[in-house]
């Protein structure tokens, strides 16, 4: 009995801290805007509020913006969904390599993937022009929908491959007993996939819609653009926050429908590795498309890589770029590590709380997706620029929590997908052995969440290595990340630099995950082994 | 067996944050320095003077892709407890702007102030046209802003940055002064009505211009010089040099002390070392500065001695920036 209420006491302190977590580094931020804008507009009078809403033009604006991302987040499901399941029949190590490459691309900044699709067309125009074809046109709208959807095809395909290997290929086979297989894999697979692959379209869509560059770069406005427009005229956070209140109410739309679906996905669990016996057998459109969505994201490969390579031009330049941003290299690496550790716990227990607790809660959680960087940055200083904080504020710290602020949202989002799938029969079973605290962690808990929760961290590394608007304000004086040096290089045209800088990116990605796969392994080797069965 | 872990997990916590609070002791002396100048140009000038004085130097550099809601906005929010000593920035409405706000603390020095010394403005980068030549024979060059809207140029082979950020929304202010409203405008629905490009910065102008994807466009010295310094195949030109014309905007750089500043005493003496005469000229070679006045002060980048000046009121200036703004994003955020 005495055992029983303190369990519960330190149960419950746990869940507070967490809670307390969750309160100041994700929604933190956001609450410290609310109040700033509250207070603002208790102060302001009426002129104070001239001109932040210009209805019919920022309302088709924002209709042009919701578009454009609809588009961009339609492309990038539909070569998830057909690239996958090709990776899907492959060898579970090569398609595990190839999530690894397509994650490792997600750290390369929006304007970098403009600058290789520039050279990149710059290069085959040329080709073209030397045989006599016509040059190829790379602008407006589409050429902005190309980049946007390859900057992002990585994050939907990453998410479609781990939806597909939690199916439990059982389900599959049986299906396939009765049906061809791709209805089998359209009426069983998919649905069971479905949670992480929504969770993937919720992100696409949020990224572009609150992105400016790459439209941007091709002369196409958007709301987010309207945003810093507004931020840059009056340098009012209260304004630029009331101005992009329509994209969060879009935002909450967007994630009321994609946690309306993932908590309508059947929960099945998978227990078996995938039988490779028998490759499925595809019709012949499946399997164009199949390899058409593969041809794609190997360009998205080759394209930037190659782009970068030839503008790094020579090892020396790579050398000379570690050698003079290797400060900030180690710290974007330690920094961006940090987070995505620190953030692994934060993000599990609140997405373990999502399917408890009303909808606020998720909401709360959820929401900083969708707000401006730059807002996410000032919210940050408003939080920690004080004199009981200062010493967090004035550190690397500071750059941990900007990352957390941005990015736990999309770690929690990938482990609620995983939490649907994962088996209660499985953790009653184990409450009823009552292992101890640890050894319930230990052996069983973090085992069942080890894949999602790897991909979380690795998406929250990726994510964090990329960022630039809001650590640009949060960053301590004296320090820089290697996103922000690459921007610094980039104004003066040192693209040599840039591309180098650029290469190391993908680099630094490849080594965190090999890292993180390597412990995860190491993990799996200490837990006890079952008996062999014995026949 | 949970309490141990809670237990733990506290500690841990509290070593963790304690790690990071050591850390966080700075040595002294030390010099906090925002600047909006490029890291390019700034970079050696601030090691100068760390390897100089001995004072330790912590610099923050903007970048041109946030759209000047980088290092302004951070000195806004850290008002309350600014973390800056110095604020140096590449132009002059920003500047005034945080002396309106009171962000700034007043410190005189010898060069070109503002009424209450918040703010001294030094050296100086020009607006020009950057021509591609290998496109654009010289008989053909455009040599006024006007020319943005001359049917003998197509509008998509022209440039121009978005007015509403950075150098470019100082110099429509400026347009707006000397054009009246109308006429100013005007200039910009009819700019972008054919087609002329409005893009991202001035180094993308650049960019256009060297690739030969624009015959010519409006940008900043620096990124100009800089192009025709490689070798790229293009001619800077100084619009409205003609007689009785309205002249090119200068933007001078301003360097200022920020009120309530960790550390002012050093503060100052970086102030006074970058306004020191060698300073300019370092910066001049550098590439970033190629104007002082009206004089053009290097001749790498083919320019005539003497610039006509376009006459500005700074505090009018920032009066109507905002306004002028809005009324452009209105215009061409569509």
């Amino acid at each position: 009995m005495l055992g029983n209420t303190h369990i519960s006491w330190s149960t419950n302190l746990a869940r507070l801290i967490f809670v307390v977590l969750i309160l100041i580094v994700a929604i933190g931020p956001l609450i410290s805007l609310v109040i700033d804008t509250a207070s603002w507009a208790w102060r302001s009078s009426a002129t104070d509020f001239d001109n932040i809403a210009s209805w019919s033009r920022q309302f088709y604006l924002l209709l042009k913006s919701a578009g454009f991302a609809i588009a961009v987040t339609i492309a990038d499901v539909l070569i998830a969904v057909f690239a996958a399941s090709r990776f899907w029949t492959w060898n579970t190590r090569v398609s595990w390599t190839v999530a690894a490459l397509l994650f490792s691309m997600i750290a390369i900044p929006p304007y970098i993937h403009i600058l290789a699709w520039r050279f990149a067309i710059d290069w085959l125009n040329a080709q073209l022009g030397t045989v006599g074809l016509p040059e190829l046109v790379f602008s407006g709208w589409g050429a902005a929908w190309w980049v946007q959807t390859m900057a992002l095809a990585p994050v939907s395909t990453g998410l479609a491959l781990l939806g597909l290997y939690s199916v439990d290929s059982r389900l599959f086979d049986v299906g396939r007993l009765v049906r061809p297989d791709i209805d089998a894999f359209r009426l069983i697979v998919l649905p069971l996939a479905a949670p992480p692959l929504l969770a993937a379209s919720g992100f696409v869509f949020l990224f572009t819609i609150v992105d400016y560059s790459v439209p941007s770069a091709f002369l196409l406005n958007t709301y987010a653009l309207e945003i810093f427009a507004e931020f840059s005229a009056n340098h009012s956070t209260a304004r630029a926050f009331l101005t992009s209140s329509p994209l969060l109410v879009l935002t909450l739309i967007v994630l009321a429908l994609t946690l309306k679906f993932l908590r309508q996905v059947p929960v099945r669990p998978h227990l078996r590795k995938r039988s490779r016996q028998c490759t499925p057998f595809w019709p012949r459109w499946f399997a164009r498309l199949q390899g058409l969505a593969v041809a794609i994201l190997v360009i998205q490969i080759v394209v930037p890589i190659f782009s970068l390579g030839v503008l790094t031009n020579n090892w020396t330049a790579i050398e000379d770029a570690i050698l003079s941003a290797s400060d900030e290299i180690m710290a974007t690496a330690r920094t961006a590590a940090l987070a995505s550790v620190i953030g692994i716990p934060i993000a599990f227990f609140a997405a373990s709380r999502m399917g408890r607790v009303r909808t606020y809660w998720w909401f709360l959680v959820l929401l900083p997706i969708g707000l401006p960087a730059p807002l996410v940055g000032i919210g940050i200083i408003s939080l920690w620029n004080n004199d009981w904080t200062y010493a967090v504020y004035d550190s690397e710290l500071i750059l941990v929590l900007t990352y957390l602020a941005r990015f736990l949202a999309v770690a929690t989002l990938v482990m609620y997908a995983q939490l649907r799938r994962t088996d209660s029969l499985l953790l009653d079973a184990a409450r009823i052995v009552r292992p101890s605290g640890t050894a319930y962690w230990t052996q069983i808990y973090i085992p069942l969440m080890m894949r999602s929760g790897l991909v979380a961290m690795i998406l929250t590394f990726v994510l964090a290595l990329g960022e630039l608007p809001a650590s640009l304000l949060t960053l301590p004086p004296g320090s820089s990340t290697i996103t922000i040096r690459v921007y610094n290089y980039m104004h003066y045209g040192a693209s040599e630099m840039v591309a180098s800088l650029c290469l190391l990116i993908p680099l630094l990605t490849i080594a965190y995950s090999t890292i993180l796969f390597l412990l995860a392994y190491g993990w799996r080797q200490l837990l006890p082994k079952l008996p062999r069965r014995v026949e | 067996m949970i309490r141990v872990d809670i237990t733990r997990l506290l500690r841990v916590g509290i070593l963790f944050v304690a790690a990071w609070n050591l850390a966080a002791c700075k040595e002294n002396p030390t010099v906090v320095i925002y600047t909006s100048v490029d890291r390019h140009f700034a970079e050696p000038i601030l090691q100068a003077f760390e390897d100089e004085t001995g004072i330790k130097v912590e610099a923050l550099y903007d970048v041109e892709a946030a759209k000047t809601t980088g290092l302004v906005n951070k000195l806004i929010a850290e008002s309350d407890r600014p973390r800056a000593d110095v604020f140096w920035n590449g132009e002059f409405l920003q500047t005034q702007l945080l002396a309106q706000r009171g962000l700034l603390t007043a410190y005189a020095t010898n060069g070109q102030q503002d009424q209450q010394h918040l703010w001294t403005a030094f050296g100086g980068r020009a607006r020009v046209l950057i021509v591609n030549t290998t496109t654009l024979p010289q008989d053909q060059w455009p040599d006024s802003l006007a020319d943005f809207l001359e049917d003998r140029w197509p509008g998509d082979q022209m440039a121009i940055a978005h007015p509403l950020f950075g150098t470019s929304a100082t110099h429509a202010a400026a347009l707006y002064a000397a054009w009246g409203d109308a006429h100013a405008a005007n200039f910009y629905r009819s700019a972008q009505a054919r087609g002329v490009r409005i893009v991202d910065g001035n180094s993308v102008v650049r960019d256009l211009a060297v690739k030969g994807e624009i015959m010519f466009g409006l940008t900043d010295t620096d990124d100009a010089c800089s192009a025709l310094e490689n070798g790229e195949e293009v001619a800077v030109v100084f619009p409205d040099q003609s007689d009785g014309a309205i002249g090119t905007l200068v933007i001078p750089n301003t360097v200022a002390m920020i009120a309530g500043a960790p550390h002012p005493e050093n503060g100052k003496q970086f102030v006074d070392y970058l306004l020191g005469e060698n300073i300019a000229l370092e910066l001049a070679e550098a590439g970033w500065f190629h104007v002082n006045g009206t004089d053009v002060l290097t001749a790498s980048c083919n320019l005539p001695d003497q610039v006509t000046v376009m006459q500005v009121d700074t505090a009018a200036l920032y009066e109507a920036l905002a306004r002028i703004k809005l009324e452009l994003r209105d215009i061409l955020v569509r």
